[in-house]
């Protein structure tokens, strides 16, 4: 039976196009695309689309500003930004804005699409991504309580949780006294957004951050947005400025595992499991705590810095993971090694099969994500 | 010297001194020349003293020791500034070590530390106190050859200044150093003067000023004194904060004397911002 595929995405993104590109190869000729600026213009355009056998895929939008406007405007939330407020939002420098707001709006966006496609359920609809697995893998609270409930079953390792209060007042009451070595993480954020590498040690009065957060005053506001480069901060002001905006945004807590070094350099290592089988694996190198591609680290071969031993320990609390969501054809998991090489997950990205490296090459990780998704079809047809 | 490391991996219970028994029950004894002592649990807060003691109470069973490497342990463990110690000496006493190498020096002591076969010792440290330097002055280690101090900075324990480093200019108390280190230091340019005038510069053969905050005005005196160096086989003035004319000239001098100059400054994170110059390794 002829199966379609349906896209939905950034007009403009690498991630769309880099789809367009595999399904091209593959000469698969059927398959459609919607943008999220036609979805937003007339949402209708979804279902009108929907034909017998489609697989629905949908690729998170990208940094187009009138998207993550709309995305706002659908998020319900307690103190919320009104939509006359987010139409005032100034992005020229792509401030991060209420992301609490836009997960919520995200989620009724995902979930308007997942109830479309239910309600479509006789004409043989899947979707490329569980949404609810998804949409807890964007939130690093919800993805940690997961992982941790089911820890003891599995082979991978977690951090220690810590508490978030809500004012940085509060953490260093709580905090200020002992030697700590922490994330605090943005909940919702992803990209290495609102990543701070925290350390305290009283007996030195020390108090230092890595992190790539910066605030800057414009027209007497305050505005947090992600640098590029990542610095190291030991003013307390700011250093309690930055906390302060992260907890009020909800944070996520957790310890410091130490990273193995390869040539004297830390790492850490995106696998992704697609099908429940680890495809790859990227080893991220730094000079800093905070390791993410886009910020200008370097990247290596898995195959170089592991042996086949330890990258079968690394593949087996990968595929742990999935196991956990156990309803995801594929995720990028990030893990930490500690120096004797114990997998520590720090997250899970529900869009984490995006290798820029890759993209146009054999390897490419979307053949894997349509082959599995046509195996499940056959299943369901 | 092969060696082996033994650590405590992160969340791991079990304490260093039981794997390192551990190991013993397996194999009877340690038989290599030299062994590693990486991360101990919560090293920010514990000295290695039961490990110290472990290996004192056992001596017996590493019958070939003869290197010991303390505090191998990675930033990311735990900062080198954070790193307890306690008095390590007993180390140097018991075992006829001919090199030791200590990372950290918060609470690090060498109190009557005497031994006639060390011949290497190196302390990495952001910084490191008066009593841990005046025990070193004092010890009995007459065979000495290679003496690499990481002397650091003020906020991380150098409590010190140009006249607690007196003792490691005269060459009466290392009658043999032929490396001499005082290094990482944020008073780099003061012990270069210093040095360029003291008696241990003769003996020489490598004269080891990297990592610290050397300036202009210490490069100038090297310069100048350029003559003095000519039996040296090596000047290490690798990460500094030197112009770049000045280290030209000094590589172009150091050549005609034959003598290797390092003075790489890769490393140097803020070279313009004179107010904000620190040693290498500080935190
Ligand atoms: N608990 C931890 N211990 C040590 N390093 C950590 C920890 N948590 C995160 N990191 C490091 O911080 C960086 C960002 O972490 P994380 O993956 O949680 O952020 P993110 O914003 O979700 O990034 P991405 O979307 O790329 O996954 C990574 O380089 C990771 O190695």
């Amino acid at each position: 039976m002829n199966t379609h595929f349906l896209l939905i995405g950034d007009a403009s993104g690498r991630r769309l196009n880099g789809f367009v590109e595999c399904f091209k190869k593959l000469g698969t000729s059927s398959y459609q695309v919607i943008t999220w600026q036609e979805y937003f213009d007339d949402f209708l355009v979804f279902s009108r689309k929907l034909r017998e056998n489609t697989i629905v895929r949908l690729e998170p939008p990208e940094k187009d500003m009138e998207i993550y406007r709309a995305i706002l405007k659908l998020g319900e939330v307690d103190n919320r930004l009104s939509n006359a407020e987010i139409d005032d939002i100034d992005f020229s420098q792509f401030p991060i804005i209420a992301p609490g707001q836009w997960y919520a709006g995200f989620t009724k966006l995902i979930t308007d699409i997942a109830q479309t496609c239910s309600v479509h359920a006789d004409k043989k609809i899947l979707m490329m991504q569980d949404h609810c697995e998804a949409l807890a893998m964007m939130d690093k609270r919800q993805t940690y309580d997961r992982l941790a409930a089911k820890a003891k079953e599995y082979s991978y390792y977690l951090p220690a949780k810590l508490e978030a209060p809500l004012r940085v007042k509060e953490f260093r009451e709580m905090y200020g006294g002992q030697v700590l070595k922490c994330f605090i993480k943005l909940r919702y954020g992803s990209g290495g957004t609102g990543i701070l590498a925290y350390k305290n040690n009283p007996r030195l009065n020390e108090e230092t951050l890595w992190t790539s957060l910066k605030v800057e005053i414009r027209g007497g506001k305050k505005f947090f947005y992600s640098g590029r480069k990542i610095a190291f901060i030991t003013d307390k002001a700011k250093i309690g400025e930055l906390i302060e905006w992260v907890l009020a945004n909800g944070a996520h807590i957790e310890t410091w595992i130490p990273k193995a070094a390869y040539q004297g350099t830390h790492f850490d290592t995106r696998v992704l499991v697609a099908a429940k089988t680890p495809q790859y694996f990227i080893t991220r190198l730094s000079k800093t705590p905070i390791t993410n591609l886009h910020l200008g680290n370097q990247r290596r071969n898995s195959s170089e810095v592991f042996t086949a031993g330890q990258l079968a320990v690394l593949s087996q609390a990968a595929a742990d993971v999935m196991k956990v969501f156990n309803k995801s054809l594929y995720a990028g998991i990030d893990i930490v090694c500690s120096p004797g090489y114990k997998p520590y997950v720090i997250d899970v990205n529900p869009f984490g099969d995006l290798f820029h490296n890759l993209l146009g090459t054999e390897a490419n990780v979307y053949y894997y994500e349509i082959k599995a998704a046509l195996e499940k079809m056959r299943e369901i047809q | 010297m092969e060696a082996i490391k033994f650590f405590v991996d992160y969340d791991d219970e079990v304490t260093l001194e039981k794997k390192l028994a551990d190991y013993i029950e397996e194999h009877v004894s340690y038989d290599l020349p030299a062994i590693t002592i990486g991360h101990w649990n919560d090293a920010y807060d514990t000295s290695p003293e039961p490990v110290i003691n472990y290996l004192i109470a056992n001596k017996a069973k590493f019958p070939n020791l003869k290197k010991i490497f303390l505090g191998d342990i990675d930033s990311d463990e735990c900062e080198v500034s954070w790193i307890i110690h306690t008095d390590a000496a007993p180390l140097i006493n018991e075992f006829a070590l001919e090199e030791i190498i200590i990372k950290g020096a918060n609470g690090l002591r060498l109190k009557n530390a005497a031994s006639n076969t060390l011949k290497e010792l190196t302390i990495i440290s952001g910084g490191l106190a008066s009593n841990t330097l005046n025990d070193i002055a004092e010890a009995t280690i007459p065979n000495l050859e290679h003496l690499e101090l990481y002397l650091g900075v003020d906020d991380y324990g150098f409590d010190g200044d140009i006249s607690t480093l007196e003792p490691f200019m005269q060459r009466s108390n290392f009658p043999k150093v032929t490396y001499w280190g005082l290094k990482n230091s944020e008073i780099a340019d003061e012990i270069c003067e210093r040095v360029l005038a003291s008696d241990i510069l003769p003996g020489l053969e490598v004269l080891d000023i990297s990592l610290g905050t050397l300036s202009n005005r210490g490069a100038e005196l090297i310069l100048e004194n350029m003559d003095k160096l000519a039996h040296l086989k090596t000047l290490d003035l690798t990460y500094n904060y030197v112009s770049d004319e000045l280290l030209e000239k000094i590589i172009a001098k150091g050549s005609e004397l034959n003598i290797e100059v390092l003075c790489s400054k890769e490393d140097v994170y803020n070279e313009d911002d004179e107010d904000y110059r620190y040693p290498y390794i500080t935190e």
